[in-house]
Formats: structure tokens, C-alpha cells, sequence
């Protein structure tokens, strides 16, 4: 079988299994062209390192600086109160490429507003506002299937990102994500799976992205802020991922 | 008084600074973003799992405060060379002349890598991260990594005259 330039690769880099590992060294035995390119992957390795070496030491000023936040740290730490305990929630996101993040500036809040969630109506009483239910099909496949980090189009012209999966303070399983609609305001959104369906718990519209389509990483804020007051844990793994969304099938 | 995670973090700053400066290629900007995730990484030490690099973890942190300012300004502004310090490799005699000049010509073509592709170069040749650890460095698939490392390298490789 063919054997493809990251197989080599991770063959010149001892990251494949024994198994594997043999099975490229038979196929380089009797393909020279093969060997030249496990040997330019090791070769690059090399030269890489020993061309950016050591990385050259940081300026005092700069080091200066640093040392005085760990001994703030170190204070803090040991202050008989105890601190309150800082989650960094800018980096439980796992990082979208910004280019993928549509946003402007202006932020509007739009609960059970977006496209096709329909926040429960009917008829026979007032319905006031609900926590939406997702009923569009597409939408709900998304959810069930996307990793974080994939698109995927649930209708035209309306692209679905799903960007972090995590579970609530309950351990209900929640994904953060993103629809984009051409022309459109872009929603970043949070949508918890119940026993049998998926339910908008956040969602934030914002105006429809301009030419540059880069993001003030305040637009996220309010965000954050209320993943912080449901207790949201940390992103979870690619493997716990796949494993929850595995569950739901 | 410092403590272990404290002075690990501290003896990285040459590393995140590096890092930083594959990304940024600004020295000034380098030096703010290795601030900023220092401050982020006190902040959120709690949240660090020992099991695994503080490097890849400081590494995810510096990206994500990158991303912030990229996403709050489009100006590139001025950029330098990949290494602020073209001195760093010592002059022993006219026969090392060869090797540091291969070793610059392997600089600049590093340097001249698409950005996505000179990051993962450095984090998995030079600092040595595993493909995995790189991948959740920068949020993206395991195969993305291989495949934009595979590019790069072999980019590299062809410009140095290796075949």
C-alpha cells in the first residue's frame, strides 16, 4: 500500500508503532525514493533544532517582571484567607482559528431568537420565554456529530461551527458553538443535552461579521462570565469528546 | 517564595519568547505576549495538570493571548526576523563557517514557511513537542498537525538542497 508523507515523517520521528514502523521499513527497502524522503524529514528535524538552537535569554526587564509575579503569586498563595481560585476561561476554549470567528464588535443578547430554535409556543397558553428545545433536524445532527474545530453547513448559506465541549455544574453534557448566516448576525451559542433532546442555554447574537472578520475577544465576556456562574468544567478532550458524542448515538 | 511551578515557568520564558516570536515576529510584541501568559498562567495554575509539559500547556496560553490581539487589531505593523539575536551561534574559526551558513540558510527557510506551517515547526522540532501535544497546542486535528509539519519540513528540506 501507498505510503503517505506523514506516515515517513512519523516514522523518521519514532512515533509509530512497532508494527507500522515495520511495515514502512519494508516499503523504503524497495523504494529508494521513499528513503531520500524519511531521511530529508530527519535531516530538517536536525537542522531546525540546531538552527534555532537554544532560545536566546529574555531581556531583564522582561524576566524582572516575571519574577515579581511569582512572588505576588507566591504571597497570594500562602495568605492565611486562601485565594479564590481564578479559572482562566478565555483558555477553555479551545482556539478556533480567528478567521473562522465572524464577529464584530457590537454584541446584542438573543435568547431563542436564532433561526429555525423556536422557543416553545403554544397556543392554548401565554408562552413567555422558554429554554428553546432544538428541533431542526440538521442542527441537532451537528450538535450530535461535529468534532471541536468543525464545520459543517446545516442549511443554506448557515455554517455550523462547534468550538469546545464541557459539562455543566450537573454533568450534563453542553457544546459551545457557532452559526454563521451569510449577510446575518453570527450567534455564538451553548446548547446542553437533556434525556432525550438538545436545549439552548446561551446564546449571543452579534452583527453580521465585517470584511476582516476579526473578533474583539471582549465580545466573548458575557460568555465567559456566565460559564463561570454554571460552573462549567474545563474543555474536554478530543477522546471525551468522541466518547460522549458517542453516547448520544 | 517561588515555587517549583514558578521556576519552571520561569526557566521557559526563553522558550515562550521563542514561540512567540514564530508566531508575532515582533520582538516588542513577543516580550508582551510572553507577559500576558504568565499572567494568565498564575491565574489559572490550578487548572494546570502536572502529568503533563508545562511547556505545551504555557504554549496553548501564549496562542490563545496571540489570537486575542490578532483578533483586536488587522495592523501587522513592522516585522523582523524570526531571531532577534543572529549572533546567538559562537565563531570558531573559518572551518565552522560552512555549518553557520547552512544553518542560517535553514533559519531563513524556516523563516519564510506559511505561519501555520513555521509553528508547528517549531513546536515539534525545536521544542520538541509530540504531534499530539502540538495539536493541542493550536486547537487543531492531530492529522492538521502532521500534514502542515510534513509541508514544512519537506519545504525546508527542498530549499536547503536535500532530497
Amino acid at each position: 500500500m501507498a505510503i503517505d508523507d506523514e506516515r515517513l515523517m512519523a516514522y523518521a520521528d519514532g512515533a509509530l508503532s512497532p508494527d507500522e514502523a515495520a511495515e514502512v521499513e519494508r516499503a523504503i527497502a524497495e523504494d529508494e525514493a521513499l528513503a531520500a524522503k524519511v531521511a530529508a524529514f530527519a535531516d530538517s528535524r536536525t537542522m531546525a533544532k540546531r538552527a534555532l538552537g537554544a532560545a536566546p535569554p529574555v531581556s531583564d526587564t522582561l524576566a524582572a517582571t516575571i519574577r515579581a509575579m511569582a512572588e505576588a503569586d507566591a504571597a497570594r498563595r500562602q495568605a492565611p484567607t486562601g485565594s479564590t481560585q481564578v479559572i482562566d476561561l478565555a483558555s477553555r476554549r479551545r482556539t478556533v482559528p480567528f478567521w473562522q470567528l465572524p464577529i464584530a464588535a457590537s454584541v446584542a443578547l438573543a435568547v431563542g431568537v436564532l433561526g429555525g430554535w423556536v422557543v416553545s409556543q403554544r397556543a392554548d397558553k401565554p408562552a413567555g420565554i422558554a429554554v428553546a428545545v432544538i428541533k431542526e433536524p440538521a442542527l441537532v445532527e451537528a450538535l450530535t456529530t461535529a468534532k471541536s474545530g468543525e464545520s459543517a453547513e446545516i442549511g443554506p448559506g448557515v455554517a455550523f461551527t462547534a468550538i469546545a465541549s464541557f459539562r455543566d455544574g450537573e454533568g450534563q453534557f453542553c457544546r459551545e458553538f457557532e452559526q454563521d448566516r451569510v449577510g446575518d448576525a453570527s450567534v455564538v451559542a451553548v446548547a446542553c443535552r437533556g434525556d432525550e433532546a438538545w436545549s439552548v442555554r446561551f446564546a449571543v447574537a452579534s452583527a453580521a461579521s465585517d470584511e476582516t472578520g476579526y473578533v474583539p475577544a471582549s465580545s466573548l465576556d458575557t460568555l465567559d462570565a456566565w460559564l463561570s456562574a454554571i460552573d462549567a468544567g474545563a474543555p474536554l478532550s478530543d477522546e471525551e469528546e468522541a466518547a460522549a458524542l458517542a453516547d448520544l448515538r | 517564595m517561588p515555587d517549583r511551578f514558578s521556576e519552571e515557568l520561569i526557566a521557559l520564558l526563553p522558550n515562550l519568547r521563542r514561540f512567540a516570536l514564530s508566531l508575532c515576529r515582533r520582538g516588542d510584541l513577543a516580550d508582551d505576549l510572553v507577559q500576558i501568559t504568565a499572567e494568565r498562567a498564575f491565574a489559572a495554575r490550578d487548572r494546570f495538570d502536572p502529568t503533563t509539559r508545562l511547556d505545551a500547556w504555557l504554549f496553548r496560553i501564549l496562542r490563545n493571548a496571540w489570537i486575542d490581539h490578532t483578533r483586536r487589531t488587522t495592523t501587522q505593523g513592522v516585522t523582523i526576523e524570526i531571531s532577534d539575536a543572529p549572533d546567538a551561534v559562537v565563531v570558531d574559526g573559518v572551518r565552522d563557517m560552512e555549518a553557520i551558513l547552512t544553518l542560517r540558510k535553514a533559519e531563513a527557510a524556516i523563516a519564510e514557511l506559511p505561519d501555520d506551517q513555521r509553528e508547528v515547526m517549531v513546536l515539534v522540532c525545536v521544542d520538541e513537542l509530540s504531534y499530539r501535544e502540538a495539536a493541542e497546542v493550536i486547537g487543531v486535528p492531530i492529522g492538521t498537525v502532521m500534514s502542515r509539519l510534513a509541508r514544512a519540513r519537506l519545504a525546508v528540506a527542498a530549499k536547503m538542497g536535500i532530497k
